[in-house]
């Protein structure tokens, strides 16, 4: 890559997000000390990592078995939260460990304990109403018509469903799964010269263009900093 | 337990106000002890970049649940900020105040956000304008020379920009907006004309971080975490910048997991003689002797060891004499609003993390304020970035692409606002006589929100939903209900600095009108707190008090 060149904002962003962009300017004891520090695994690809990543995305946790809920609750909470955030080209929430999670936490809390127990049974008498089946043994499009029962305001089950929902979301976007493989967040990385905005910027009543794939302005790299010394960094232990 | 050494002064606290006086004291020629309560952690220790996962798998789950349920302040910082459940030293009447306590060399300095704007000249003239409370008694003109100093010695970055109520500092040039900061930019000019209101602006926010090499120290790699402590010391903590250029002078020692109990005082001349410490260690009761002693243990507990100092001299504890040691205690009041800007849905995946928020929005309630019956002010720190929209409606694979589409989109702003010190909020020790495992009386702090901070909390709502409007935002959250008192972590005034002996603690240095050789320089010095965040201002002052005390102690004054 020559800096005469533009350089395209795939490849910057590439090089923003790797370390390799830094060998320059960062004396090879700090680019030890970074790595270190910062990075936990080697970051995906630019553009998203779901596709070209060789990355193994974790599940929250499986602990094996449930510490608070039954095996048959476990299995209904399992299609409720799968219900809530399915797999589609990722994973879903089930695929996550969500619902082991949530089993973690509802453990700890006598509220939720209740509110928990309460609304799985709830979702399995409807279903076994409705559908003369157990919630986890019915159809997916089944399962949503139960949980759509639920959604409208003072509807039975309402809190019940509206506190599984905004637990899901939380635990399954702050899992490997939905953070990288869903989501394709590159992790926090090292950045050589701060992005900001790479695409030169957006108009405020540019709604909805750019739900397109938004057009990009070619970008060169920002001028380097003035290479530090070799005994510029500050940290005492290595 | 006694040393024979005996130091020109002691320093009580390692953070924003102590790190800066023992430089300054230092390279003046003083001989110099600071004692930290807390640990010296090296920069490795604190880093930390988990992500909610890893952090799943370290953190007990009763104590992730306040988080996940959006509750603030989970209680596995506790640990993080190097203090332990046992040694709780305070209770609280009133309303909850959150005093979060953070014990290593280097203080909060190690944790904060280094936001960083100056207070304005109409900041130090708040109380002369409106005839609340007790006015400054130093002007901006007298702090400016030193915010100068002070900013160029820690590297400081931000605008360019001189507004009204943000004088421009020495800065590094900042971070630039990210897409969403951009945007609001854009939002907040219209309000601006339509409202025609010319002080509603967006400016780059200053931070205590360098974005350029300074003194041999490694500008930001924006790896987005300041919060979690600085590996490369990029952002200015008291600890890995000030602390070893003190060291250099050879003048200079720090003593770690040192829990000062009292300040001593000698009979004969009523002067601060040294302090009485407890080594967290061992448990040892420890004295150590200075011609000078300066507080900086943070606010709530410099107060705490100033009350705690009672002799026959004393008997209300030190520097107390008219009882204003504890009183006009303030904190900074949020309440924060966001939404995700269709501008951005779509918008491929990239780190935008850096050093946090981007655009500050001054205080600009000037103009209309008066109208709604409150004083004060509020300004706003505000940044874009990755967001969860999990407040979408519906579930399945709808809502799965509705929270992916606004992942890049997210836009939220925070305003800051100035509480007013009330008779019903102060520090005093316990009553019941309670004590911490260090044998030393523990404290009650009392709170009572009023009815300006009502009312100042009820414009930030609308004036957040005005923006926020005016970005085009969509799916608005705005906060509903005030957080306890304490929240903020931008506690002042129990030991404020005023003219009148009678009204306030310190004088105009810091220096408590009560006892010539003993200081304050910490938060609590602050005789109006204003909107702004405090620690370039704790800063500033405390650079000036540290002139001023060399300067006096060379005539031999003190």
């Amino acid at each position: 890559m020559s800096n005469n060149n533009p350089v395209g904002r795939r490849e910057a962003l590439a090089s923003i997000i790797g370390l390799a962009g830094l060998s320059a300017a960062y004396p090879a004891k700090l680019q030890a000390w970074l790595q270190h520090v910062h990075l936990v695994a080697s970051p995906p690809q630019a553009g998203g990592g779901s596709q070209s990543s060789s990355r193994v995305y974790r599940p929250l946790l499986d602990p094996g078995a449930p510490k608070f809920f039954s095996a048959e609750e476990m299995k209904t909470l399992s299609a409720v939260v799968e219900r809530i955030i399915p797999a589609t080209d990722t994973p879903g929430a089930s695929a996550a460990g969500v619902h082991w999670y949530l089993d973690t936490v509802v453990e700890t809390d006598p509220e939720l304990q209740t509110k928990f127990r309460q609304g799985l049974t709830l979702v399995d008498s409807i279903s076994r109403q409705r559908f003369q089946r157990s919630f986890s043994d019915a159809t997916e499009a089944q399962q949503v018509a139960v949980l759509e029962s639920m959604v409208p305001q003072g509807a039975s089950g309402n809190d019940f469903f509206a506190t599984v929902k905004v637990m899901t979301i939380v635990a399954y976007y702050s899992s490997e799964i939905g953070l990288y493989q869903e989501l394709g967040w590159p992790e926090n990385v090292v950045k050589f010269e701060f992005l900001a905005c790479p695409h030169g910027g957006h108009s405020i009543d540019d709604v909805g263009a750019s739900r397109q794939a938004a057009q990009v302005a070619e970008k060169g790299l920002p001028s380097p900093w003035p290479s530090p010394t070799p005994g510029s960094f500050s940290g005492e232990v290595l | 337990m006694s040393t024979k050494q005996e130091y020109d002064a002691i320093i009580v606290g390692t953070g924003a106000g102590g790190s800066t006086m023992a430089l300054e004291l230092t390279t003046r020629g003083m001989k110099v002890l600071s004692l930290e309560y807390g640990p010296m952690v090296p920069p490795h220790k604190l880093m930390s970049l988990e992500n909610f996962h890893e952090v799943v798998r370290r953190v007990p789950y009763r104590e992730l649940k306040p988080w996940l349920q959006g509750r603030p302040e989970p209680d596995w910082k506790n640990g993080l900020y190097y203090v332990t459940r046992e040694e709780s030293n305070f209770t609280t009447s009133g309303e909850d105040w959150r005093w979060r306590r953070f014990r290593l060399v280097g203080g909060r300095t190690k944790f904060w956000n280094c936001v960083s704007m100056r207070m304005s000249p109409r900041d130090f003239r708040a109380a002369l304008e409106d005839g609340y409370g007790e006015p400054w008694p130093i002007t901006y003109e007298d702090l400016e020379p030193y915010y100068d100093r002070i900013e160029q010695m820690a590297g400081f970055c931000g605008g360019t920009v001189n507004h009204p109520e943000v004088p421009l500092g020495k800065y590094q040039p900042a971070q630039p907006f990210r897409c969403g900061e951009g945007i609001a930019a854009q939002g907040i000019e219209r309000l601006s004309k339509r409202t025609g209101n010319p002080l509603l602006t967006y400016l780059q926010t200053p931070h205590a971080i360098i974005t350029r090499e300074l003194n041999s120290r490694l500008p930001c790699h924006y790896c987005g975490d300041c919060v979690a402590g600085c590996a490369t010391a990029s952002k200015f903590d008291g600890a890995q910048v000030f602390l070893p250029l003190a060291e250099k002078t050879g003048r200079y020692t720090v003593r770690p997991n040192s829990v000062v109990a009292e300040v001593l005082v000698d009979p004969d001349t009523g002067k601060a003689r040294g302090v009485r410490y407890i080594d967290r260690e061992t448990k040892l009761d420890y004295e150590v002797y200075a011609k000078v002693v300066v507080m900086s243990a943070s606010c709530i507990e410099s107060a705490r060891i100033l009350l705690n100092s009672k002799s026959r001299q004393y008997p209300n504890g030190l520097a107390n004499s008219t009882g204003n040691v504890g009183r006009h205690l303030v904190d900074h009041f949020q309440c924060s609003g966001g939404g995700f800007l269709p501008q951005l849905f779509g918008t491929e995946v990239f780190d935008t993390t850096g050093y946090g928020g981007g655009g500050y929005i001054p205080r600009f309630n000037i103009p209309y304020q008066k109208s709604l019956g409150y004083i004060r002010g509020f300004g706003l720190q505000t940044g874009s970035g990755r967001g969860i929209a999990s407040s979408l409606p519906g579930f399945g694979a709808d809502l799965k692409k509705g929270i992916k589409d606004r992942f890049m989109a997210r836009m939220g702003f925070g305003c800051f606002g100035e509480r007013l010190a009330n008779a019903d909020t102060y520090v005093e020790i316990d009553r019941s006589g309670e004590k911490d495992i260090y044998g030393i009386p523990i404290v009650r702090i009392h709170s009572r929100t009023g009815d300006n901070e009502r009312k100042m909390f009820k414009d930030m709502q609308d004036q957040l939903r005005l923006i926020l409007e005016s970005c085009k935002a969509e799916d608005i959250r705005i906060q509903q209900t005030m957080h306890p008192p304490g929240w903020s972590e931008h506690e002042s005034g129990a030991c404020r600095m005023g003219r009148d002996p009678k009204t306030s603690v310190c004088n105009g240095f810091g220096q408590t009108h009560e006892v010539k050789n003993l200081f304050v320089a910490d938060g609590g010095l602050f005789t109006q707190s204003s909107e702004k965040s405090p620690t370039v201002t704790i800063m500033a002052m405390s650079l000036r008090g540290a002139d001023y005390l060399a300067d006096q102690f060379g005539k031999g004054n003190l």
